[in-house]
């Protein structure tokens, strides 16, 4: 027992007198933060909107194909979707709900009588993006009524701020970044610290000592989680303090801190025990989490990715790290966030679970 | 009769289907300071980290203390002591630290500052361990490796790359293990450090043992003995100096003349005799002692030629 208490002892004495790690650990994920946060905020790439078609008449249809002519809005089609959820999960900024009866509607006021045809849109006002996808709708119903009616009233839009995610863009991001900040920590300083003792001969040395390199792996997975948390703490305050997000801390958010460690740290682990030499390990880790950064649903929502950066998102673990913190901290939704966070725990473990098996500083 | 703390029976040791280590034995009594000489890829860091538990072994067997290492690899690592090659320790720890660290995996340890005082470390005790030059770095592993107050000591080249007042001071510290009654394994490619510090030589060369015994036998059995050496004398001394010593050897206006037991006195006092009566026309006249460099050469017949034999 003291032997690991020793080794963690150390490790943090060691972690906290070399400046660069200071930097990588605490500033790094607030420049990640501001950075992505000023440059993707104010104009998130294409305005979005669901519809849910009802109605399924040659009406609604010919009004979705003139949504679509517009060009200014991409629209995707959610039928079969809990759009009402997902907008409270900040997944939809917007989305057209056409009810049934709605071509009928449209003929009978076009004819005199007296209904208009009413067309509800739920949007999420923390969106930028959302106010401009209700203003496209409203302008291509007033195209309907001026075309059909003379300028008579038909097509009734019927903007409706729903029950809000309350995400705006720095909402969305904070926990895209803390997930970032996990997978980056914890992979590097698992393949960094393993490449680099091994290198300078410090596994040799210890391998001639009583400590085992289990012992060592648990001081050390216990030294990185805290240091993770840490992190992550810093980065959290900051949000708070500058923009006044308050994300909630929560059992399934630290389980998800904790496991998600576990996973990028058994994956830097398994890293350096097959590619043994130090740089190669540490390029071999960044060429495959660099990317991961990107395509993980952690700076844009999966759901506004080309279809097959979203097949990327589903295998890429990260997602659920993000996803699963972003339920938890932010919209929260539990059921979600459990999800997510069961997909965590299972690949952390069979992750970290084989790092451990394959880790030893014997030599043959 | 003393104990045998290290006996190693027909070791060997393969990486594929490349010998590192071929065959060899050897024991080490309670006390000594054993030294492994040999040149780079002689097998030296190979033998000495299967002794380590380190790597294991391809056929063999090597006991410490009585265990044997395939079975009681934890009771061999409490009692025994290692420095390994190219030693590192944690770079953002002070001296103290790095001492510190390593005592406490051990359930019994020494009292670290004693072990900073013994290697003379006292006013780096608190520099950071990259900050060190290579000389105190070798100290500080010689430090680390006493924690434990272990009986046997292994250090693999030791002096490898340091100065020469580094290599005093490394040597300094060997001594004072050999007082406290330790045995230590010592691997170097330098024969003076061999000479200086071991009471008992094995000359290593392709994962064979060539020779072993003491530094003093070795010269003796293998140096090709001493050499009398006239430099640059003129031409007419030279041809008296030839005609009256057998067996000289001429290399330019130097004589060499290979003193042999029993009859070396003689060889150097016709030699005197005859460059006084010359006039003293020779430039200098001296002996060279064989070192373990000549026993080295020898055996692996890199320059055995110019060695006699
Ligand atoms: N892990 C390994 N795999 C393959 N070959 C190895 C390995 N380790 C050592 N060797 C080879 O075994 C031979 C003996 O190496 P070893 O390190 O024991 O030599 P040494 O006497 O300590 O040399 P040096 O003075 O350079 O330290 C060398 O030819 C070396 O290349
Ligand atoms: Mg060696």
């Amino acid at each position: 027992m003291s032997r690991i208490s020793t080794d963690i002892k150390y490790s943090f004495k060691e972690t906290f007198r070399d400046r660069m790690n200071i930097f990588w650990m605490f500033v790094f994920p607030i420049v990640l933060f501001l950075l992505f946060g000023y440059i993707f905020g104010g104009q998130s790439g294409s305005i979005t909107l669901y519809y849910q078609d009802n109605d399924v008449s040659q009406m609604s249809n010919s009004f979705i194909q003139a949504l679509n002519s517009t060009g200014a809005l991409e629209l995707k089609d959610g039928s079969g979707m809990n759009l009402e959820q997902m907008l409270k999960d900040g997944k939809v900024s917007a989305y057209i709900e056409i009810p049934k009866g709605f071509g009928q509607d449209i003929i009978t006021t076009g004819s005199g009588g007296s209904p208009s045809a009413d067309l509800p849109v739920y949007y999420d006002k923390s969106k930028p993006t959302s106010m401009a996808a209700v203003s496209v709708v409203q302008q291509v119903a007033n195209g309907f009524n001026m075309k059909m009616a003379g300028a008579k009233n038909i097509i009734n839009v019927n903007p409706t701020e729903a029950a809000s995610s309350g995400m705006n863009y720095f909402d969305f991001l904070l926990p895209g970044i803390l997930a970032i900040t996990i997978m980056s920590a914890a992979t590097n300083m698992a393949v960094g610290t393993i490449a680099r003792l091994r290198s300078t001969g410090v596994f040799r040395k210890l391998s001639t000592t009583p400590l085992s390199s289990k012992e060592w792996i648990a001081a050390r997975i216990t030294t990185w989680t805290v240091l993770v948390i840490l992190s992550l703490a810093v980065a959290v305050f900051m949000a708070w303090l500058v923009f006044n997000i308050h994300p909630n801390i929560n059992l399934i958010s630290l389980l998800l801190i904790v496991l998600g460690t576990a996973l990028f740290a058994g994956f830097g682990i398994v890293v350096a025990n097959f590619v043994k030499n130090e740089e190669s390990a540490m390029n071999a880790v960044g060429v495959i989490t660099f990317p991961l950064m990107f395509v993980s649903g952690t700076l844009i929502p999966v759901e506004n990715m080309p279809w097959f950066l979203q097949y990327l998102a589903k295998i890429s673990p990260l997602t659920y790290l993000s996803e699963g913190l972003r339920s938890s901290m932010i919209t929260g939704n539990t059921g979600d966030a459990f999800i997510n966070l069961a997909i965590v725990a299972v690949l952390g473990i069979i992750l970290f679970g084989l790092g451990v098996a394959t880790f030893s500083w014997k030599e043959d | 009769m003393t104990k045998n703390v290290i006996e190693v029976k027909s070791l060997v040791k393969k990486y594929g289907d490349f010998t590192a280590v071929d065959n060899i034995s050897f024991s080490i009594k309670k006390g000594e300071i054993f030294a492994f000489l040999g040149p780079n890829g002689a097998g030296k860091t190979t033998t000495v980290e299967i002794m380590e538990c380190l790597k294991s072994l391809t056929a063999g067997s090597v006991n410490i203390l009585g265990y044997d290492i395939k079975k009681d690899e934890m009771k061999v690592k409490q009692k025994i002591g290692v420095l390994p090659q190219d030693f590192n320790a944690f770079e953002w720890l002070t001296v103290y630290e790095n001492i510190d660290y390593f005592a406490q995996m051990y359930p019994k340890h020494l009292d670290v500052d004693s072990l900073v005082e013994m290697l003379s470390l006292e006013h780096k005790r608190d520099v950071l361990f990259k900050d060190l030059s290579g000389g105190l770095k070798q100290r500080v592993g010689i430090a680390i490796s006493l924690v434990n107050d272990p009986e046997i000591v292994f250090l693999d080249e030791p002096s490898t790359g340091l100065d020469p007042k580094a290599r005093r001071d490394v040597w300094d510290a060997v001594k004072k293990l050999k007082k406290q009654g330790k045995t230590v394994f010592l691997t170097t490619h330098y024969m003076d450090e061999a000479h200086y510090l071991a009471g008992r030589v094995c000359v290593l060369h392709n994962g064979h043992i060539i020779a072993e015994g003491t530094p003093e036998d070795l010269i003796n059995r293998y140096g090709g003995g001493n050499m009398l050496i006239i430099r640059e004398c003129d031409g007419h001394t030279r041809n008296e100096l030839i005609k009256s010593i057998p067996d000289c050897k001429v290399e330019g206006n130097d004589i060499l003349v290979e003193l042999e037991e029993g009859n070396g006195m003689k060889s150097m006092s016709d030699a005197i005799s005859i460059i006084n009566a010359n006039g003293l026309t020779c430039e200098e006249l001296y002996v060279k002692k064989a070192t373990l460099e000549d026993v080295f050469l020898n055996l692996t017949g890199d320059k055995l030629v110019e060695g006699g034999k």
